[in-house]
């Protein structure tokens, strides 16, 4: 684990040994000790640590592996432990660098959950393109078996191409399950009933890799970060050339602090406005790059923790086409399984590329903005309810983009009217 | 069914109403309950929620939502006590419109051409909770259309809103390779895999469920109007489970048949052979005219003439060979009431007991039990915990049973196929005996001998065990089985364990089974082995044939049998059976609705005989050999009832005017048996029904009204307690 001055991701521990002299694997050794108590003493850690849920929700870790185990009570039998490493958004460094660099600190992140759950078998989930993943994951399995320290847990990694929905944990167990990435409407919750009818704990691969440090001292890791989340994030920091670099920060830091973190200096002259959150997360106008990154101010700022992707937008960024090319993206990975997002996310970029093609109507707004909130309160799962975020934000901070469109000009002359829209007023869906 | 453990009730209040249902309802259910409309497309109640239409929304009080006031999916939310529902605030109407208008936006507008229109739900659905007008003028997507999924069925893309009912009913009830969701986002489409054609009995389902017009069936395309279809209840005659459905129809023609739920029976379900099996119905070569053979020619004659031919004739050959020399075969096809009639009209007007009809070897009532009463019940083996199928394949003979057992295996149950041939069911199976055609009822024999040597009986006194009753099993050990079939004999034994030990195990043989050579006792065999384990009254368990035919339980029950009158009454002087008869053991054959010339070596025997009168709809190889031919009605024109293999008994309702020229028969043996000198007065077959349940016991006390439009397993209590007093 990188240290928390916001220095980039540290040197890879490829080895056993180099793991296990630094602390690696002690505080599992320690709880193993502790027999029936394990459990309990993992979750009051997350507890007192403060630990929130690094793949976007941010549930409180301790009250979901504390449903996971009531769960178990009730009904009896095995949990299982589900790792999403899978980094749905394409522009996140953060998973991919994590299983390839620290496999033992995932290894690690996934036993202490184990006995937090009282999963006798884990999946660590991962794109099948993850090759270097795959290798690191794989060769610090085999070590980690030859020392016995899997103990009878059994791991399993799976690698899975499914798109964007692949991150969403219902699709990520559907998927598993070897049935078509689809959503799947909740209760049931995974922690009631995931795979196999079981209860079933989903972590991304940031959290259980907190939880290793959250584990080791409950009491250091909750000192950094805000009073609502402690400790660390990672963030794939984008300038607007598209170069990324992974950083670290507590919580808390203002997304200005993250990208000079990076190494980028901006300013509203070089920069229109940043994306917060990945695909689906929201852009912040210079005025609000001083929002503290956590879950509860970025939801009032409009933008969503999500991927923990950070991208610098350039001043020749048009946001009625920036909006438009987000939701494309999201109309070609959403998984069609209800209507709202189906045909939602396909016509608001229907009507988007009208307008950013100079023919569209106030009309056209007042139906976008019916349509940013229709999508969300109809959809399925989290992908819908956050689907519109980038056309939301879009519309509340660059409102004059939309007003100049509707003019007949871009605001920075950039746009390029979409084919069907240059030769007739109605665009096929 | 008798006491489930109680589901506690949970009580709730939907728009100001309270309504108190089963715990574990979802909010859908309790509003239907509460005779208020949710409207759904992906939602089906025989299978579990999807939550994939948005159409069902509610708002729900005091539930936290996600993200903020949001609607709720009432199909997928399960009832909480003290829960307030709603489903006709702003936020419902506003959601609903706008699932509505976003379907319509590609959903083609062919309502006029479209086989859906006037009984779609979106059409529907649109009417009652949708916008009057589309905000999107937009040139709709196009498909080729129609495209064909199987044979039958034919899908229109364009019309589909991705409901995946059809997709789910393929895979999830089914359970057969069959549709699938191809592409992704705004593009999803219901299609099949590339080469691999929708392959299932169940196929016609999908048409059926289907909320919009996308899936098709070719017999039915663009042949009618809904507005236009008279709607009959009525059973289907295909096969002994004796599936409720619905006869539709356009003036003198059935258009189609449709499930018409009944979760005792069919669960809502029809196979393809019962859904399309109307063109005999239908068919233009149906005989109107009555035939009698004058210089070797069968002409046309008036009804007077033939049913005089026929009356005469008989009485003739009765006084010059005596009453032995003339012999019936009755149907299992025809009613109750008709069997009923024919019995009487031979025993009574013709003074002989050569009667019988084509079925399975069953041991003669007389020896007391009556192993031919499926001892369970259909809706039994949803819960039975070990499904063993003896020589019997439902999903071609009797294919909604077919759907009871996958419904049973996702509850857990076990199945075992023993069978000389591969079944489709197998790869669902647990255990699969490979036998040889014959040692059906051998290996009945082992299982039980296996339960006998190991001490496994239940419910049976220990004294009955002589060391005489076990020397019965010494021949038929696992090993020697195993040895004979090369078959494995610790498959046998623990299958034998499993049953002795099931918390309900039904036990099921085709009729057509105990007709193979050597499986002669195989009925009792499955019988004993009931007995001996007690899975014969046990709750979810039961042991029985599958029957061939809609009446084949029915023919049996009225008495058309050469050995015992109706409901089994001895008779002093038992008459020829089926074979014997057609070995030239009468001279003079009356046959109802039944084609014996299939089942000889050589039908032309059949035109060697003095005389032989046959009633039925179309010109058949036995009635082709017949000196007189009396043109019959089908099942879907007259009334009567059926009992189905469970003996529920039920009603057959008229829904198609009878074919002009054709009686009903009856009708017919009403008119015979007049000549015969016979004084029936019956007016209809509800009066033949009243005699039935005066004097047939089993029937005692049934009457029409009784049976409704779900029928009844009439008098079966009483026979379970007498199986229980035998064992």
């Amino acid at each position: 684990m990188p240290d928390a001055n916001g220095r980039a991701i540290g040197p890879s521990t490829a080895s056993l040994a180099d793991y296990q002299n630094a602390r690696g694997f002690a505080a599992l050794q320690t709880l193993r000790g502790q027999g029936a108590q394990a459990a309990a003493n993992v979750i009051s850690a997350a507890q007192q640590a403060r630990l929130r849920g690094r793949g976007g929700a941010g549930m409180l870790t301790a009250n979901k592996w504390q449903t996971v185990r009531d769960a178990v009570a009730k009904r009896g039998g095995p949990a299982f432990l589900v790792c999403n490493a899978y980094d749905a958004d394409p522009q996140s460094l953060i998973s991919t660098t994590l299983v390839a660099s620290q496999p033992f600190m995932v290894l690690e992140g996934v036993m202490l959950a184990a006995i937090a759950v009282g999963a006798r078998e884990a999946y660590i989930y991962l794109r099948s393109g993850n090759t270097a993943g795959h290798t690191a994951l794989n060769a610090a399995l085999d070590q980690a078996r030859s020392a016995n320290i899997l103990s009878d847990l059994i791991i399993n990694v799976v690698g899975v191409e499914v798109g964007f929905m692949g991150g969403e944990e219902s699709t990520m167990l559907e998927v598993i399950k070897g049935r078509r990435a689809m959503a799947q409407q909740r209760p049931p919750y995974p922690a009631q009933s995931g795979l196999s009818e079981l209860p079933t704990a989903v972590a991304n691969v940031e959290t259980l890799v907190s939880l290793v440090g959250a584990v080791r001292d409950p009491a250091a890791f909750a000192k950094t970060g805000t009073a609502a989340s402690a400790g660390t994030k990672l963030f794939s920091v984008y300038d607007a050339a598209g170069n990324g670099t992974l950083v670290e920060q507590p919580f808390g830091a203002t997304i200005a602090a993250i990208v000079k973190a990076a190494g980028l200096t901006i300013t509203a002259d070089s920069a229109r406005g940043i994306l917060v959150g990945g695909p689906e997360g929201g852009v912040l106008p210079p005025a609000q790059w001083n929002t503290p990154f956590d879950f509860e101010p970025l939801q009032a700022a409009g933008a969503i923790v999500g991927s923990g992707t950070i991208q610098v937008l350039g001043p020749q960024t048009c946001m009625v086409d920036w909006a438009r090319e987000r939701t494309a993206y999201l109309t070609h990975e959403s998984c069609g399984k209800c209507i709202p997002c189906r045909s939602g996310t396909k016509r608001i970029e229907g009507m988007l590329a009208g307008i950013m093609s100079d023919v569209g109507t106030s009309g056209d707004l007042d139906l976008l903005n019916e349509f940013a909130d229709y999508v969300p309160d109809g959809s399925l799962c989290g992908f819908g309810w956050n689907a519109t975020n980038p056309l939301k934000t879009a519309m509340r901070y660059y409102a004059d983009d939309f007003q100049k469109h509707l003019r007949g000009e871009c605001p920075t002359g950039t746009c390029v009217p979409v084919r069907t829209h240059r030769f007739a007023k109605k665009g096929v869906l | 069914m008798s006491q489930e453990e109680a589901v506690p009730q949970v009580t709730l209040t939907i728009d100001g109403r309270e309504v108190s249902v089963p715990k574990g309802t979802v909010v859908w259910k309790a509003a239907q309950a509460a005779g208020i409309e949710v409207p759904i497309y992906c939602y089906h109640p025989k299978m579990p929620p999807l939550g994939a239409c948005r159409m069902c929304f509610v708002e729900i009080e005091p539930m936290t939502p996600p993200i903020a006031k949001a609607p709720q999916t009432a199909c997928t939310t399960e009832v909480r006590d003290g829960m307030v529902v709603h489903t006709d605030t702003p936020l419902v109407k506003k959601s609903r419109k706008g699932t509505l208008e976003f379907l319509l936006i590609n959903h083609p507008l062919d309502c006029p051409i479209c086989d859906k229109g006037g009984e779609c739900d979106l059409q529907d659905f649109t009417l009652r909770h949708g916008p009057g007008a589309s905000r999107f003028d937009l040139t709709k997507r196009h498909f080729q259309k129609p495209i064909p999924v199987s044979d039958n069925i034919l899908l229109d893309r364009e019309r589909c809103i991705a409901c995946q009912r059809c997709v789910r009913f393929t895979q999830e009830v089914a359970q057969e390779p069959g549709l699938i969701l191809l592409e992704r986002g705004f593009r999803t489409e219901v299609g099949v895999d590339p080469g691999a054609p929708f392959d299932s009995i169940f196929s016609g389902n999908v048409v059926e469920m289907c909320p919009v017009g996308a899936l098709t069936a070719k017999s039915y395309r663009f042949m009618s109007r809904p507005w236009e279809l008279k709607r009959t209840p009525s059973v289907c005659p295909g096969c002994s489970v004796g599936c409720n459905v619905r006869v539709d129809v356009r003036v003198d023609r059935i258009m189609r048949l449709m499930s018409r739920p009944n979760d005792d029976i069919d669960d809502g379900w029809l196979c393809d052979k019962g859904r399309w099996g109307y063109e005999s119905v239908n068919d233009p070569q149906r005989l109107r005219v009555p035939l009698v053979r004058k210089n070797g020619e069968l002409t046309e004659v008036t009804w007077d003439e033939a049913l005089d031919t026929v009356a005469t004739r008989l009485r003739e050959i009765m006084q010059k060979h005596g009453s032995a020399a003339i012999g019936g075969i009755g149907s299992t096809h025809t009613t109750n009431e008709e069997n009923f009639l024919f019995q009487k009209a031979l025993r009574e007007g013709l003074g002989t007991n050569n009667i019988d009809h084509y079925h399975g070897v069953f041991p003669a009532a007389s020896q007391g039990a009556m192993p031919w009463v499926f001892t369970g019940s259909i809706a039994g083996i949803d819960n039975a915990s070990d499904v063993v199928l003896i020589g019997a394949n439902p999903y071609t003979r009797q294919p909604v049973l077919d759907l009871r057992i996958k419904k049973a295996l996702r509850n857990g149950a076990r199945l075992t196929v023993i069978s000389a041939e591969t079944h489709r069911i197998e790869r669902l199976a647990t255990r699969v005996v490979r036998i040889k055609p014959g040692t059906e009822a051998a290996i009945a024999k082992t299982l039980a001998g296996v339960v006998v040597g190991e001490k496994l009986t239940r419910g049976v006194d220990a004294h009955m065990l002589t060391d005489d009753y076990q020397a019965r099993f010494k021949s038929f050990t696992p090993e020697r089985m195993a040895e004979a079939l090369g078959t494995d004999a610790e498959a046998l034994r623990a299958l034998a364990r499993e049953v002795a030990g099931a918390k309900g195990a039904v036990i099921l043989y085709d009729e057509a089974a105990t007709r193979l050579s050597g499986n002669e006792s195989l009925a009792a065999d499955v019988f004993e082995l009931g007995l001996l384990t007690d899975n014969v009254t046990r709750q979810h368990a039961g042991v029985g044939p599958l029957w061939e035919d809609a009446n084949s339980l029915g023919a049996r029950d009225m008495g058309v049998l050469p050995d015992v009158g109706p409901g089994y009454q001895p008779l002093a002087k038992p008459g020829r059976d089926y074979d014997a008869m057609l070995r030239g053991g009468v001279k003079a054959l009356w046959v109802m609705g039944a084609d014996p010339a299939r089942h000889m070596e050589r039908p032309a025997a059949l035109a060697e005989m003095d005389f032989l009168v046959v009633q039925e709809m179309a010109l058949t190889e036995t009635a082709k050999q017949a000196d007189v031919v009396l043109p019959a009605l089908s099942y879907a024109e007259k009334i009567g009832s059926f009992t189905n293999l469970e003996r529920r008994v039920q009603v057959l309702r008229r829904a198609l005017v009878p074919l002009p020229g054709a009686k009903a028969d009856w009708e017919i043996l009403r008119g015979v048996a007049t000549r015969l000198g016979l004084a029936w007065s019956y007016r209809s077959p509800s009066d033949v029904l009243t005699e039935i349940a005066t004097s047939v016991p089993y029937y005692a006390g049934l009457t029409r009204e009784a049976l409704g439009d779900t029928g009844a397993r009439w008098s079966f209590a009483d026979e379970r307690a007498t199986v229980t007093a035998q064992a």
